[in-house]
């Protein structure tokens, strides 16, 4: 079942065009992650998914509901978490997770204080001397509190330590084990890789990439590294090689993933003594998104 | 409009739990403001006609209608209240409208732009619920000062002023702070930020009051198309008409319709106006720490300088008429004649000058707080952490509130000046007015040097000095009128100056206290230069 589809999604600014094509699907028990360079289109979507913002072009629906006229209803089974978390300093942490939860519409004490103490957080001080890192804490308990079938998170541990971190990746897999459905709009790509099962990746508007890792990584090639008994000299001339890099016996280059048949027949004449190969991490897809390398 | 409303109470209780102090403490504020004078108005002037006379004739001047508004009595139905509310409702009318609109900016545009709004959306809460809060707390706040102010009214039980017209002098400044809080939260809308929404409230705000000045000069029926014109159009305590409260809550009432519209149509953290695009590059002048502090407060001087001027010249238009004025007013008398030697107007400038100097102190102090506020807030921490030292930081700001001191006194000497002139006969010279002015100068140093120490040696309490400045003023305005032991006078540095023209410059204790004032300054470096920073 589809949590949220988003089709051909635009926003239009006066001489901007912010989004120009999003379109991509949540499923039920998946975690979306959602990537892309600052400026790229992330908080507009997410806000637009929220009918903070009213889009231009396309649609986009949660829980089969359009996001602008039936936003209330949907706000009703979400939580969210900005990347930029602001709260009233004269109200202590305490204070605004509960209001928070009370409009979230939950009530779960126990869940709420197991998250506080989690977290680390101090509940009795006014959110003014909170850090970041705290403010988003605070933000966090409040939806990971919440009884939601979607949670949105945007960019939601840019302050916290690798510690807090690390919580906040548990808590999202337990999300999972739940069947709960999580969009995910990050910059810290491991966390993405660890915890999503797919993946929009987002440039100037548009989402130009979404699949699972593995969809991900057939787009694109692997690295090899050989040890040859000969100089493999004839590597060169074989299609779908790149960038090769022949060192005496050793060879590094990369291979289209379609061609792995050939370039393994191609090889195996130098007599193959070691051979190793590295799926590319999210991050190299990603930098060759981006920058086209 | 399907649940643009959805969760309005539950916000509209935790917007009562965040502000219910700041609004009690302003609703008392604002009820003494408007109804607590009564019955001091009527011990100075109401008890004697002729005393109440020489009030009517002195507000009739053009100057005074221009700042004042004017009074539909004649002399025959010139009551107290009629002088009460002549001389109050529009300056009050004026207060309530900054105060609504600073509110009303506050919580709704200003939570915009910090992303509060965001956060709180994404709940199961209406386009239009925080907003509608808002309107429900502005409407119970003026409810609450309405009733506050004329039970006030009525305790002071001044002949002439009875219930209806109590309410009614009430209802009309409250009706004025829903109003210009109705059209704060149309800027709202439209602007593109919490700073143009307020700036451009309080053009407008300006731009109205302007705009009834000439109205009542020349075209008096002009002024019902004047919000503001609303508020001394009721003719209290003369004729009292509850017309312009209807048409002032009617057109509140299509203001939040108005509202509601824009704010409908419009993507959260957007609005209607362009803003303009700010520069890419800093200029050359912005970029040392005196160009970087100075224009930070650029807006907070200019303001202040202007303000200074202004309320020299409103001082200084009144001298014309004084001599009319107290000669007709046996307590007037009292208070001014008792030294023949100088004119009245003399008399009254040397007075005169304690206020405007307080005045000063207030500018200058609040210009010197950025610099310890400014730290609180981590504004300075980039800039602490780069080759500039504390030295240059903490002399900067002192020296540029010394400078902006004798700049502020100049401005209100000026306004002062330009303004008698226009009015007297015989007026008195640049050089007498400048000469009662700046004696006060040693005084308004010693603040600073008083808040130094403060932010050099106890940054946490730099708000004692306020305090202080309240102190002062008390001493200074009841000090007469009062028994105050002397040791307690004796710590108001105001006290030590002499009161130019009627008593003799002293070069002595002028001297003193601006040594003193350096030598704590001083002080203050020693404890700036080596404590931790703080943070709030």
């Amino acid at each position: 079942m589809v949590i949220a589809e988003i089709k051909g999604l635009q926003k239009k600014y006066k001489s901007t065009q912010a989004l120009k094509n999003v379109t991509m699907e949540l499923k039920r028990g998946e975690v979306l992650g959602f990537i892309g360079p600052n400026g790229a289109g992330k908080s507009t979507t997410i806000r637009i998914l929220l009918g903070i913002i009213k889009s231009s072009g396309g649609a986009a629906k949660i829980f089969g509901k359009d996001v602008w006229k039936d936003s209330i209803e949907i706000h009703k089974r979400l939580a969210y978490v900005p990347g930029d978390v602001n709260l009233w300093p004269n109200l202590t942490g305490g204070e605004i997770i509960d209001v928070f939860m009370r409009m979230q519409g939950t009530k779960n004490d126990a869940r709420r204080d197991e998250l506080i103490q989690k977290f680390h957080l101090d509940p009795k001080k006014k959110a003014r001397t909170y850090s970041k890192g705290n403010r988003q804490k605070v933000a966090l308990i409040a939806a990971l509190a919440s009884d939601a079938e979607l949670y949105i998170f945007d960019e939601p541990t840019s302050g916290l330590d690798p510690l807090m971190e690390a919580v906040f990746q548990e808590e999202v897999e337990n999300l999972k084990n739940q069947g709960k459905s999580i969009l995910l709009s990050s910059h810290i790509l491991s966390e993405v890789e660890r915890l999503c099962d797919r993946v929009a990746i987002i440039r100037q508007g548009e989402v130009i990439e979404t699949g699972t890792l593995d969809e991900l990584r057939h787009l694109t090639r692997y690295q090899y590294k050989v040890t040859t008994r000969d100089v493999p000299i004839g590597l060169k001339q074989v299609s779908g090689v790149h960038d090769l890099v022949i060192n005496g016996k050793e060879a590094v280059f990369q291979a289209d993933i379609d061609q792995i048949e050939t370039i393994l027949e191609a090889i195996m004449p130098y007599h193959v003594t070691k051979l190793e190969s590295v799926p590319p991490t999210l991050e190299a897809l990603f930098m060759r998104h981006y920058t086209g390398k | 409009m399907k649940n643009c409303f959805n969760m309005t109470g539950m916000l509209f209780l935790h917007t009562l739990r965040r502000d219910w102090l700041k609004l009690l403490i302003w609703a008392v504020a604002l009820s003494l403001f408007t109804g607590g004078f009564a019955s001091a108005m009527y011990e100075i002037y109401g008890k004697d006609p002729a005393g109440l006379m020489a009030m009517y004739e002195t507000l009739k001047n053009p100057a005074m209608i221009a700042m004042l508004g004017p009074t539909s009595a004649t002399a025959e139905t010139y009551t107290v209240g009629a002088m009460y509310a002549h001389e109050m409702i529009l300056f009050t009318a004026l207060v309530f409208a900054i105060v609504s609109i600073m509110h009303v900016v506050s919580r709704t545009r200003k939570e915009e732009d910090d992303g509060t709004t965001e956060l709180i959306r994404s709940f199961q809460v209406g386009r239009l619920a925080n907003t509608t809060a808002v309107v429900i707390e502005m409407l119970l706040l003026h409810l609450v000062i309405i009733a506050l102010s004329t039970g006030l009214l009525q305790v002071q039980d001044v002949p002439g002023m009875d219930f209806s017209s109590n309410l009614l002098y009430s209802a009309s400044l409250g009706m004025q702070g829903f109003l210009w809080a109705m059209i704060a939260l149309i800027f709202v809308q439209l602007a593109a930020g919490a700073g143009s929404a307020r700036g451009l409230s309080f053009l407008t705000l300006g731009f109205f009051y302007i705009l009834r000045m000439a109205t009542d000069m020349n075209a008096p029926d002009g002024s019902w198309f004047n919000p503001l014109g609303w508020s001394y159009l009721v003719n209290v305590y003369v004729s009292d008409s509850w017309l312009p409260i209807v048409i002032a809550f009617v057109t509140s009432i299509v203001f939040i319709a108005v509202s509601y519209l824009l704010e409908q149509a419009r993507d959260l953290g957007a609005g209607y106006l362009p803003e303009r695009a700010g520069h890419a590059h800093a200029k050359e002048r912005l970029l040392s720490l005196p160009g970087l502090v100075l224009r930070l407060q650029k807006i907070f001087i200019i303001g202040w300088l202007f303000a200074l001027f202004i309320c020299g010249a409103m001082y200084g238009s009144i001298f014309g008429d004084m001599d009319y004025f107290v000669s007709e007013n046996e307590i007037m008398k009292q208070m001014f004649l008792h030294n023949s030697d100088y004119t009245i107007q003399e008399q009254f400038m040397s007075v005169l000058f304690v206020i405007l100097s307080l005045l000063t102190t207030i500018f200058i102090v609040g210009s010197l707080m950025r610099l310890v506020n400014e730290e609180k807030k981590g504004h300075w921490d980039q800039l602490y952490a780069t080759k500039l030292s504390r030295t240059k930081f903490y002399w900067y700001h002192v020296i540029m509130a010394s400078i902006l001191g004798v700049v502020g006194q100049f401005s209100a000497i000026l306004g002062l000046y330009l303004a008698q002139r226009s009015v007297m006969e015989t007026p008195l010279s640049f050089w007498e007015i400048t000469k009662a002015g700046i004696v006060w100068i040693p005084a308004i140093f010693f603040f600073i040097g008083i808040l130094s120490v403060l932010i050099g040696w106890l940054p946490r309490f730099t708000m004692i000095i306020w305090a202080y400045l309240l102190f002062t003023f008390f001493i200074s305005y009841f000090g007469q009128m009062m028994e105050i032991p002397e040791f307690v006078t004796n710590l108001d540095v105001f006290s030590y100056i002499p009161k130019i023209p009627i008593e003799e410059w002293k070069w002595g204790a002028i001297i003193l206290i601006k040594l003193l004032a350096l030598f704590i300054i001083v002080i203050g470096f020693i404890g700036y230069k080596k404590r931790d920073l703080v943070s709030e």
